[in-house]
């Protein structure tokens, strides 16, 4: 429980998820406040994508439970988990726009399929949306048509279709030049500021992560090694953690066969 | 004249989710009933809780207002409308009108067009079976192992894989066509003939344009959407970059796979074809099996089969090019992917089609 006695957005508890025997999450217990963004951290394979798909419930956990708003997620019903999902945003690693359709009716596709607006109203609201990630001009190409920085943004703007409370982001700035980057960023805190919604990023970027987190946790090979605010897990001596966060090399072990690049045998064979 | 006086809106809170459709439907009734030239006032006094559809109502109706050329103005606005508003850029969205939609060009010119398209179109696929043959034939096994490699991957993709559906239908057609047959020749009395028909039949035209049609729903399809799906995640990029040519690589070794695999899978059409027609007239009309066979021997002669097997060849040739070359120009996401699998099938069956036609008018005016 939060200090006010709320319980919080959302909560992990003993998570774990199992791939054929190995445990790509370990026990994970996190808690995210209300209206707070969170910060998911860690080298490549660590879990990542793998925490964020079982927070928005595409991946059921081997073991452990999520709870939204004190409710654990498992025990709800078709209408509730629907009228959940409806809530929620997710802004997917590259878009995952509708192929098939154009930028404009992507975004207004949830509109469209949940509200019962008048067609003014959802076109007036699309635009909005479009204009936000900046792709006012870009509103009648085809998800083909578009850069992968574009098609991110695009992403966003589907996910924010609906003035979602709950937002899920996996890397927005990967692969993005530091500019565009930052501009990411700024959209993440104007968010937070403008609507209020709860936000889990997931980020191996390091100063995009100092940028927007008000706490974030940092993951290594399943477990949650450290969490807090950026000081406090500044301030962690873990070794793992330092390596991460001073920006070593990654530590040996990132999974199952990993290999030195340099000077392995037949590297370039 | 004086000036039309002021109409003023009040909106209901929350201007938010239903409560935002509402507005909606009161700012549009508003305007329906308004004097021309009229100013509109929009009153938010009300409003404690604004969404990104309340503004969206909102910014609709200021949109008319100015197409109409009527004043509108916004009062009491509260400062999370503000907060929003600028968050959602709503001055850029208002600022800009959506583009209309194009006209459709002239009739005339469209037709223009597509015979220009059209005859791109034929120009391309004839240069691209030239190609085949340059590099399935001339120029053979140069390049190496790994082409070998993939046209005997695409043997037996395309012609192992579809020796028993090829034999199932060749049989029934067989069996088909000896019953219809029959039935024609019933009150001449002359049965025996339907061994000479359905020989004939079968190895001239019904055995190479079952087995081609089959092929173009297998292998054609399937080569579309192959390359296409090649072309969708940049691996047709990425050869051209190993140097690998990807015309070449992709497209050579399945046109000669497809020139050797149909011809062959012709002659397994033709002997299950005359076997259904030897099962009717075998066991349905007492015809003696040794009599059907030298009836079927005595009548065929080697340029029936020779023609019908000339034939697939060409068939074989349409089927690929016309498969690879949807999946090579394919343009776009993976949603053009399916419809490029389509547009093969159905235009190298017409295709095959066309050609059959073609050549059997030749063959019977000429030769
Ligand atoms: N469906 C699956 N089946 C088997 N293993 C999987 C599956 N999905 C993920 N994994 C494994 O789980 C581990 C974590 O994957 P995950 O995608 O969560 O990593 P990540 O932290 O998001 O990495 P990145 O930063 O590279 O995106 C990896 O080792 C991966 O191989
Ligand atoms: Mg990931």
């Amino acid at each position: 429980m939060a200090e006010d006695g709320t319980p919080p957005a959302l909560e992990t508890r003993g998570l774990t998820v199992r791939f054929g025997g190995r445990a790509v999450l370990d026990r994970i217990d996190i808690r995210i406040r209300r209206g707070e963004t969170y910060v998911v951290m860690g080298p490549s394979g660590c879990g990542k994508t793998t925490l964020l798909k079982c927070l928005v419930r595409l991946l059921p956990p081997t073991e452990g439970s999520v709870l939204v708003d004190g409710r654990d997620v498992a025990g709800l019903g078709p209408e509730e988990s629907d009228d959940l999902r409806r809530a929620t945003g997710m802004v997917f690693q590259n878009g995952a726009l509708l192929n098939s359709i154009s930028l404009r009716e992507n975004v207004a596709l949830p509109m469209r399929a949940h509200l019962d607006m008048p067609p003014g109203v959802v076109e007036e609201a699309v635009r909005m949306k479009l204009a936000q990630v900046g792709l006012l001009e870009a509103a009648d190409r085809m998800p083909a048509e578009l850069s992968g920085g574009m098609r991110k943004r695009a992403g966003i703007a589907r996910a924010l279709a609906l003035d979602p409370r709950l937002v899920f982001f996996d890397e927005p700035t990967s692969g993005l030049d530091p500019v565009t980057s930052d501009g990411m960023d700024n959209l993440v805190l104007e968010l937070k500021a403008a609507l209020g919604a709860t936000m889990v990023v997931v980020t191996h970027d390091l100063p995009s992560a100092r940028k927007i987190a008000d706490r974030l946790v940092v993951l290594s090979r399943g477990r949650a090694l450290a969490e807090g605010t950026w000081d406090e897990v500044q301030a962690t001596t873990d070794p793992e953690v330092r390596g991460f966060l001073d920006r070593h090399a990654e530590p040996p072990v990132i999974g199952e066969g990993a290999t030195p690049l340099v000077g392995a045998p037949g590297g370039m064979a | 004249m004086n000036t039309p006086t002021e109409i003023l809106v009040p909106l209901a809170d929350p201007l938010a989710g239903p409560g935002a459709a509402a507005a909606a439907r009161a700012l549009g009734e508003a305007l329906r009933g308004a004097p021309p030239g009229a100013p509109l006032a929009i009153d938010l006094g009300a409003v404690l809780r604004v969404d990104t559809f309340g503004l969206a109502a909102l910014g609709e109706a200021v949109r008319r207002c100015r197409r109409e050329g009527r004043p509108v103005r916004v009062l009491r606005a509260p400062a999370g409308a503000g907060r929003l508003a600028a968050f959602l850029r709503l001055d850029r969205v208002l600022a800009t009108e959506p583009p209309p939609a194009a006209p459709p060009p002239p009739l005339l010119e469209r037709a223009g067009e597509a015979v220009l398209a059209f005859r791109d179109y034929m120009v391309t696929l004839l240069s691209m079976t030239a190609e085949g043959y340059r590099h399935a034939f001339v120029d053979p096994l140069r390049g190496g192992a790994v082409r070998a490699e993939q046209f005997v991957r695409q043997l037996a993709e395309t012609g192992m894989g579809a020796v028993p559906i090829v034999v199932l239908i060749n049989f029934m057609i067989g069996l088909i066509l000896a019953f219809q047959m029959a039935y024609a020749l019933r009150d001449y009395g002359a049965t025996l003939y339907v061994a000479r028909f359905v020989g004939i039949t079968v190895t001239r035209e019904i055995g190479p344009l079952i087995a081609a049609i089959l092929v173009a729903g297998r292998s054609g399809s399937a080569m579309a959407a192959e390359i296409g799906t090649m072309v969708v995640t940049e691996e047709v990029d990425a050869l051209e970059m190993m140097a690998l040519r990807p015309r070449r690589f992709l497209f050579s070794p399945r046109f000669a796979a497809l020139a050797v695999t149909v011809p062959a899978l012709c002659i397994f059409a033709d002997l299950a074809g005359i076997l259904g027609g030897a099962f009717v007239g075998v066991l349905s009309y007492g015809i003696p099996a040794p009599t059907y066979y030298s009836e079927t021997v005595n009548a065929l002669r080697v340029t029936d089969i020779g023609s019908g097997l000339v034939k697939s060849f060409f068939f074989a040739n349409i089927v690929a090019v016309i498969g690879c070359l949807h999946g090579i120009r394919l343009r776009g996401g993976p949603d053009a992917v399916g419809r490029a699998a389509t547009t093969a099938v159905v235009e190298s069956i017409i295709g095959v089609i066309l050609f059959d036609a073609l050549y059997t008018v030749l063959v019977y005016f000429v030769f």
